[in-house]
């Protein structure tokens, strides 16, 4: 009997060890989640659904609504108190900066440039011989050298005040009000401190609260489309799709510049990329539900014109 | 003993079992992907490029009013275009003295602007004038595009034409068509007793020319797409119509072939090698080619029908013309050879003058349709037919060098009336007139220049 209770007990551990030394190759369901969702009716509803919940029944909800609830409260103070921060700071911070970037370096710098153009003009001289009768003669200009130094200040800050905004002292402030509005009292330091960095750990990390309603992706898509004007009379346009990845600020404006993730070449391309990053730029920032930053922190933006050429 | 020692090993033996278990459950949990939102944008919102071209700026005052002058063309040029909207000067709020120093995009953000184009002019010790260009993208805050360019102070609008282009290709993804001509029919006198030259003029008007003095009737003027020649149909005295070859340099002028009837609708083929055109015998046409070198002539159609206006595909390995083989003229595609005749329009009505594009994608026509003179396009094997314009009377298209825009020549009925040429982009809109001294028709677009 023992004996067969060793057997027993030695057969279910090779059997779960193999069973685990299998899990790894069985993994064939990383897809995608959010392709499937802009089809999926039904999730709106059980958002609105998940929302009404949260509303009447304040004491069930433990762990999961209820850091959602407190990060909204939160979240909307924290972006209201940013906005006035944002309104009234900046100033003083791109100042200190501004001159020292803008006004001395390109002093410094632009004698180089100089310089390296006249090195590089000689060429074109001589080139001249090889144009036409009419004596044209084109040569690129040294593209990066005076361009770059001024650009970037002009960038920097906006990021930069951003982040401090988040973690400034006021903070605090935001925790007692979120302290003093809820009863319970852990959670709402609970809930409250990683609903922005770090979803909640309990439950699926990425419940529904975290995700966007068919609507909500559908007021982003309105927010970029007007600003985007492609290239459709290119040959072979409805090709030219162009995928961006976003990285947003809790203020709905980018943290730094698209990334274009679709790899192409030639002028179309080009054009097509372009016109893609100019769209993005110049509809920031966007409104998005603040208790959702998790969700839309980092986003993909496919620009695809098949449809605007209708075939 | 033995006892406890089972006892120790089936804990054992337990504990290991529930750490596997364990290790197996975790690693079957799904792990939440790190699931990116993505959305498609399908839907644009198709506007001119605002684009602020302060001008350039210029050492000397000749300079900068020179510096001026090639701005307003670069800004025309755009304008014209459809496909950009230049900003008006007064809103600037930055004024450019330094190209080599980038701009303050912050300055041209507030106005709107998503592009710049700051330049320079320069005459160099050897009377040459030197023009740089930089194309900003405002938004990014960097820059796009940059040259320069070397040449005689007279030839300061073809400088301007050449950076329109690069503004226009480096922001379109298409080449520019600024720095082109273009021949057409200046047509002046009473309706009923018309003197008709042959004129020639830069694509936004200027310096405009005369190839022929009125004397004999000119038609149909085609541009060659590798020399500065125009081939057309002249009365050149005789009784009968004939294809004519006319150097614009040099305004040496010859009769194209030795045939005995008249010969009609010429154009070149892409490589500038040769010339396709209708001989007429009898009732009937058919379409010839002839080598410019050996003068040799090759007939691609035999038919009892008239088979007219043919014009090669950019790669040379298909012609289109029209015929009224099938009762109606009608359009067809044949090989380069003549072989493979095959119909490709069946729309309702009547068409004629197909021209190949440039670009080699579509081809356009005129139509005949319920009393009316349309200008269309069509994919090379008929399908995705699209009218661009209609009206009393619209006809003789011709394809700007990139394939994007089609300028035409529309007839106003009545006393007064007579033909005017107009342009009028792929996609339907920017239908504009384009400014003659007189009466114009048949238009012929040349290649870009360079």
């Amino acid at each position: 009997m023992r004996i067969s209770l060793v057997i027993s007990a030695l057969v279910h551990v090779a059997i779960i060890g193999l069973g685990s030394l299998a899990f790894p190759v069985a993994r064939p369901f990383e897809v995608e989640p959010m392709k499937v969702l802009p089809v999926d009716i039904v999730e709106a509803s059980e958002l609105t659904r998940l929302k009404a919940g949260v509303k009447d029944a304040e004491e069930k909800e433990a762990e999961t609504p209820k850091p959602g609830e407190a990060q909204k409260a939160e979240d909307a103070e924290k972006t209201n108190e940013r906005k006035r921060m944002a309104a009234l700071p900046p100033p003083p911070p791109p100042q200190p900066e501004a001159p020292k970037a803008a006004t001395p370096p390109p002093l410094a710098q632009r004698p180089q440039p100089r310089a390296q153009e006249k090195k590089s003009e000689p060429e074109p001289v001589p080139a001249k011989a090889e144009a036409e009768p009419k004596e044209m003669s084109d040569n690129e200009l040294k593209k990066e050298p005076p361009p770059l130094p001024p650009v970037r200040p002009a960038h920097v800050p906006r990021p930069a005040l951003q982040p401090k905004a988040d973690k400034e002292p006021n903070f605090d402030a935001d925790r007692i009000a979120a302290l003093l509005n809820k009863i319970p009292t852990d959670q709402a330091p609970a809930g409250g401190q990683p609903a922005v960095p770090e979803p909640p750990s309990a439950g699926d990390p990425r419940g529904l609260d975290a995700r966007m309603s068919l609507s909500e992706l559908d007021a982003l898509r309105a927010q970029i489309s007007p600003c985007w004007s492609p290239p459709i009379g290119v040959q072979g346009a409805a090709d030219l799709v162009v995928q961006l990845r976003l990285a947003l600020n809790t203020d709905g404006t980018l943290t730094r510049p698209p990334e274009i993730l679709t790899s192409g070449s030639g002028l179309a391309f080009l054009a097509a990329a372009d016109s893609a990053r100019r769209a993005v730029l110049r509809c920031q920032p966007y409104e998005l539900p603040a208790e959702k930053y998790d969700a839309w922190r980092d986003i993909k933006v496919n620009f695809d014109p098949r449809e605007m050429l209708g075939g | 003993m033995p006892q406890s020692k089972i006892g120790v090993f089936q804990r054992l033996i337990a504990r290991a079992a529930l750490l596997l278990l364990t290790a197996a459950a975790v690693q079957a949990w799904p792990t939440p992907a790190r699931a990116l939102i993505e959305i498609d944008i399908t839907r644009g919102n198709i506007q001119p490029l605002p684009i602020a071209i302060p001008e350039f700026v210029g050492a000397s005052s000749e300079d900068a009013q020179m510096g001026a002058d090639i701005a307003n063309v670069i800004q025309a040029n755009l304008f014209r275009s459809g496909l950009f909207a230049p900003i008006d000067r007064s809103a600037f709020i930055e004024k450019i003295g330094d190209i080599d120093a980038a701009p303050r995009f912050g300055d041209w953000r507030i106005i709107n602007a998503q592009a710049l184009v700051t330049g320079r002019v320069a005459r160099q010790g050897d009377g040459r004038l030197r023009t740089e260009f930089r194309l900003w993208d405002v938004l990014a805050g960097q820059q796009m595009a940059g040259q320069q360019f070397y040449t005689t102070p007279e030839n300061w609008r073809r400088v301007a034409h050449v950076i329109s282009d690069a503004i226009y290709q480096r922001l379109t993804g298409e080449s520019g068509y600024f720095d082109t001509r273009i021949v057409f029919i200046d047509e002046t006198g009473p309706k009923d007793a018309r003197v008709k030259r042959l004129a020639i003029m830069d694509q936004d008007g200027a310096n405009l020319s005369y190839l022929t003095n009125g004397s004999d009737l000119v038609l149909t003027p085609r541009f060659s797409p590798t020399s500065q020649e125009v081939t057309y149909m002249s009365y050149g005295g005789g009784a009968e119509p004939r294809v004519y070859l006319y150097n614009i340099e040099t305004g040496q002028r010859e009769i194209v072939g030795d045939f005995p009837g008249m010969t009609f609708a010429p154009r070149f083929s892409p490589d500038g090698q040769r010339i396709i055109m209708s001989l007429q015998s009898g009732g009937n046409a058919n379409i010839y080619t002839m080598d410019l070198r050996s003068r040799r002539t090759t007939r691609l159609t035999n038919s009892a029908s008239i088979d007219t206006a043919p014009s090669y595909s950019p790669d040379g390995q298909r012609i289109t013309f029209e015929s009224d083989r099938g009762g109606s003229q009608q359009i067809y595609v044949m090989n380069a050879d003549g072989s493979n005749q095959q119909r490709v329009s069946f729309g309702e009505g009547s068409y004629s003058t197909p021209v190949w594009s440039s670009r080699g994608d579509l081809i356009a026509f005129t139509k005949r349709y319920a009393g009316r003179f349309l200008i269309g396009i069509m994919r090379p094997d008929g399908s995705g037919e699209r009218i661009l314009t209609e009206g009393f009377h619209n006809e003789g298209p011709t394809w700007a060098p990139n394939g994007r825009v089609i300028m035409f020549f529309r007839d106003v009925p009545g006393e007064g009336g007579g033909p005017k040429l107009w342009s009028v982009d792929l996609t339907g809109y920017n239908e504009r007139q384009i400014d003659t001294p007189s009466f114009a028709s048949d238009p012929a677009w040349s290649p870009l220049i360079n």
